[in-house]
């Protein structure tokens, strides 16, 4: 016997005892699918799979019972774990992270909006393969559950100590929040290089999101993948067009679950009004499986201005303070790690979302030479390190820009000898930048940041199962999201069925920013109004639409 | 209070569930070395390490290694712990002190490495089956 048949043979013994999965090949001997045996409570979950082909998934080729098992031929992922490039590596950079997470919560979202849902819980870096196409994909789902409606709390807990949600220990049901807990301790992991411990910061961008993310109560989390990779969307600068692209779709293809519109917009602040918005026409649509998810793409506007420390002379105290305070020919250099905060307060603007913000130095070499210089890239503003080899007296030049403002300066610093290395510490300063939100005030002004589909939709031709809003309120300059600001909030706080028909309680929460979901199984008119506020400053709409009866 | 490394693989050897002995034994394992570890384990086997440096193909290398002036590579690392006939847990043990990615059975190269490893092969003979399945050798 071969070796390679006497390794098949071992890997069919192992898969009998779920240890490891056998291998299958093609006629030129690449691996092609595993094969492995799971629980037969998993048949539900990987019947759904079975149809699911996606880039961020494993294709599922075969399913059979066999021996009071499953046995599960699945596509073979080539490429690495995050695992060990976490191990191999160590912590990466916010883009790898920001690429890797977007395709996570692809793979999250088609999980999740399957109905029922199937719930990962096992998201960790074991579980997420680096393919060598450069997609990640989510893989093992042996831990996975749909969620049912019913059952309150889990009755087996799965998942991996560490990266399991609080709910997954037996608090409660685990839904899809559950994955996204594990999602940002996931992420926290991948950015830092080490496991995630309580209250444990991040550096850079992606802080917020991974706080968010790893909430104890599931209400505070993100209520969805999507949701969470609108957040990430800032951050990767992403344009989101999968609005349009989903109403068009409603329109265009026959692949519509839900549509839903609105008539009647209030006329004055607080209070129902009539002033309808003209219709206009639109195909019939059938009935499918995925929620719509209708958003305006107009961000409430907002202008920020920095501050411009160079009219204060104030440039210095945004720089690393260990390089202000520096004492030419007293400090030993080695090396300098510049990590460089610049969040403006109030806009939420961070400086790594931003292409016109950088901080680069832009030259280095020993004094009165015109050596060196490969040692810096452009790219400081994630973090850069500067490694200094030789004693001797350097200058360091660095710019930075906002929108077009900016300041530059230059510094010297000698290095003494070669002894113990020193790191500079990012200056705590915040560069100050004021922002003023547009007050809509009209009516007509207002509907420009409600969900498009709300304001396009005719009345009585179009059917409404399911709505989901999801409104995105970018302030345009800010980067300030809807999201992350306390004091901005768009909600549902009032639905009225009509009469004569129980109200369906539950099925709208108070926080419809983080993305709310309304059953309606009852053809009839409905109203709904909600909220928005920003710094204070805010307005409200009150809108009436019709569900029709189904074809 | 440290645990001894000499106690620590009689304890591992024990073990029946790997992930809760890197847990509790956590620590030891952080602040062990690889030439610590595998001195003991030659120290407990008889082995040399001039016969060491040759069952691996690795010749004087070995000896840094064990002398912890360099910081081997993850393929190095398993050419040793086949060199040395080392069990799969002692095995996944040496790729976390020397901080690499254990071996997961779910890769077909590392399934490879693991049958090799339970089959007691060498390096010569691990590298043949990585060789015939399509695989990188070590």
């Amino acid at each position: 016997m071969s070796k390679a048949d006497a390794f098949q043979a071992w890997c069919r013994e192992q898969t009998q005892t779920a240890l490891a999965p056998q291998f299958l090949y093609d006629e030129e001997h690449r691996v092609t699918g595993i094969v492995k045996r799971v629980s037969l409570s998993l048949v539900p979950v990987y019947e759904v799979l079975r149809q699911i082909e996606s880039p961020v998934l494993p294709r599922i080729l075969d399913i059979r019972e066999q021996e009071g098992a499953l046995l599960i031929t699945e596509e073979y992922i080539e490429g690495k774990s995050l695992r060990y490039l976490l191990d191999e590596e160590g912590a990466q950079d916010d883009a790898f992270v920001i690429r890797a997470a977007k395709d996570i919560l692809e793979a999250l979202s088609i999980l999740h909006n399957r109905i029922p849902p199937i719930i990962h819980r096992d998201i960790k870096p074991e579980n997420i393969i680096l393919r060598d196409n450069g997609r990640f994909v989510l893989i093992d789902f042996d831990a996975a559950r749909g969620y049912s409606e019913v059952a309150q709390t889990d009755t087996v807990n799965l998942g991996t100590h560490g990266y399991a949600a609080p709910e997954q220990y037996g608090f409660a049901q685990t839904d899809a929040r559950a994955d996204i807990y594990s999602f940002g301790i996931l992420l926290y992991e991948l950015r830092m290089g080490k496991p995630y411990s309580l209250g444990a910061a991040c550096d850079g961008s992606l802080e917020k999101i991974i706080r968010r993310c790893t909430q104890f109560e599931a209400k505070n989390r993100y209520r969805s993948a999507k949701e969470a990779d609108i957040a990430l969307g800032k951050i990767g600068k992403r344009k989101l067009r999968m609005v349009r692209a989903l109403v068009a779709g409603t329109v265009g293809v026959a692949a519509l679950c839900v549509v839903f519109f609105l008539l009647h917009k209030l006329s004055a602040p607080f209070r129902w009004g009539t002033d309808a918005i003209a219709p206009t026409p639109s195909a019939p649509v059938q009935a499918v499986a995925q929620p719509l998810v209708i958003s305006s793409e107009e961000g409430i506007p907002c202008t920020c201005i920095l501050e411009d420390p160079a009219a204060k002379n104030s440039g210095a105290i945004y720089l690393p303070e260990n390089i202000y305070d520096f004492v030419p020919g007293e400090t030993r250099v080695l090396m300098l790690d510049f990590r460089l905060p610049r969040i403006e307060s109030g806009c939420e603007a961070e400086a790594h979302d931003e292409p016109e913000y950088t901080y680069f130095l832009r030259d280095w070499r020993p004094m009165g030479t015109n050596a060196g210089g490969d040692t810096i890239t452009e790219d400081t503003v994630t973090g850069n390190t500067l490694t200094i080899r030789e004693p001797g007296q350097y200058r360091i030049a660095f710019h930075t820009k906002y929108h077009g403002q900016g300041y530059g300066g230059n510094y010297a610093l000698d290095v003494l000898t070669e002894s113990d290395g020193m790191q500079f510490a990012a200056s705590g300063a915040i560069i100050p930048c004021t922002c003023t939100l547009e007050h809509p005030l009209t009516p007509e002004e207002r509907t420009r940041y409600l969900p498009e589909s709300m304001i396009a939709l005719p009345h009585g031709e179009t059917l409404v199962k399911t709505l989901e809003v999801r409104p995105i309120r970018n302030a345009d300059n800010c980067k300030a999201e809807v999201h992350d600001e306390p004091q901005y909030t768009f909600s549902f706080d009032q639905y009225v069925p009509p009469a004569g028909q129980e109200e369906l309680a539950g099925t709208i929460g108070a926080d419809i920013v983080q993305g709310d979901q309304i059953a309606i199984s009852a053809p009839g008119k409905y109203y709904v109004w909600f909220e928005t506020k920003y710094h204070g400053e805010g307005f409200r709409a009150g809108y009436t639409f019709w569900v029709d009866d189904a074809p | 209070m440290r645990t001894g490394t000499v106690e620590l693989l009689n304890k591992l050897q024990n073990a029946s569930d790997l992930a809760a002995f890197f847990e509790e034994y956590r620590e030891e394992l952080i602040t062990e070395t690889v030439g610590g570890y595998l001195t003991a384990i030659m120290d407990r086997s008889g082995i040399k390490a001039a016969t060491l440096a040759e069952t691996a193909q690795l010749g004087n290398y070995v000896y840094r290694v064990i002398n912890d002036e360099r910081n081997a590579s993850r393929d190095t690392l398993l050419s040793i712990a086949l060199a040395l006939r080392l069990t799969v847990a002692e095995t996944q043990m040496l790729l976390r002190i020397g901080r690499h990615a254990m071996l997961d059975p779910r890769f077909h190269r590392d399934a490879a490495l693991l049958f090799a490893l339970s089959d007691g092969y060498d390096v010569v003979k691990a590298n043949e089956l990585l060789d015939e399945i399509g695989e990188a050798t070590l």
